[in-house]
């Protein structure tokens, strides 16, 4: 079975902004809590971690930036991206936007 | 005024008919053969046919033509009552984190919808809708980049303002061009 992240239901239908401090269902909230688990939990099984974006109320682009930039920090720009497929048929462009923060994570 | 027409257009009919009455009784200007030959006729129902079945077919296209571009224009207006609304929060200078999430998310879509259709469309091919995508990208980014306050409120600084305040106004202008493309 393939390591799947669903944000509406496995965190939530409205996510927030960037950090703990700014509310609830954080970024950060959101690396600490599934995505670095579940990414670790995919590298571990040789698989691709999915991520689908779709059902929920809208994204800030604190959130997903703060949760895959500390993902592309730990892990390194080229290994997340790899191991990593997005699904986003709401939104196709967060795709493009959340690659950009991956690789921009690592120039800074 | 709608009912008296019927009768405006049967008076205009029989004067019609009493003037050619008049013309072709009183004036010898023209001779009328009693006889036509067979292709004679043909040739005129054929072209007769030809006539109606052009004027049938141009009155369609140009009608879905019409309509096809109507839609269009509404679907753009929709997209603009968005952009009237991050406009509304940007005059307040605040951005309620959750509305201005969904708004962002409500009007990508609708972006999204407009480009498929406008590229099945026949009239409004020549629409590049991309434009609108990256400026509402790229403003999207401006604004929910930054951390709500604990109102739960995006606060902008005054040149941040003036930014989004410009960006939401060339938007609007090209929507504005897109009609105008459209009925052109």
């Amino acid at each position: 079975m393939q390591t799947k992240i669903k944000i509406a239901e496995d965190f939530s239908p409205t996510p927030g902004a960037r950090y703990y401090k700014d509310g609830p269902f954080s970024g950060e909230a959101f690396y600490d809590s599934l995505l670095s688990i579940k990414f670790k939990e995919a590298i571990s099984n040789k698989e691709k971690l999915v991520v689908d974006l779709d059902s929920t109320e809208g994204y800030a682009t604190s959130f997903l930036d703060e949760a895959f930039r500390r993902l592309s920090l730990a892990y390194g720009a080229k290994k997340v991206w790899d191991n990593l497929q997005l699904i986003s048929i709401e939104e196709p462009d967060w795709i493009d936007e959340i690659k950009s923060y991956i690789f921009e994570a690592n120039e800074n | 005024m709608k009912t008296k027409l019927p009768y405006i257009y049967a008076f205009g009919f029989f004067c019609l008919g009493i003037s050619i009455g008049v013309l072709f009784c009183n004036w010898t200007f023209f001779e009328i053969e009693k006889k036509i030959s067979l292709d004679s006729l043909i040739e005129l129902l054929i072209t007769s046919i030809i006539g109606i079945y052009i004027a049938k077919t141009i009155q369609n296209q140009h009608s879905v033509s019409r309509n096809e571009k109507d839609f269009f224009i509404s679907e753009i207006k929709g997209v603009k009552k968005y952009l009237d609304e991050l406009s509304h929060f940007e005059d307040l200078n605040t951005f309620p984190f959750e509305t201005t999430k969904t708004t962002f998310k409500e009007l990508n879509q609708n972006i999204l919808l407009l480009d498929s259709l406008i590229k099945e469309s026949n009239s409004c091919k020549t629409i590049d809708i991309s434009i609108i995508s990256n400026y509402v990208r790229s403003l999207r980014r401006y604004v929910t980049s930054k951390s709500p306050n604990s109102s739960g409120n995006i606060i902008l600084a005054t040149s941040e303002k003036r930014y989004v305040e410009s960006e939401i106004l060339k938007m609007k202008k090209e929507l504005f061009r897109f009609i105008l493309q459209i009925n052109s």
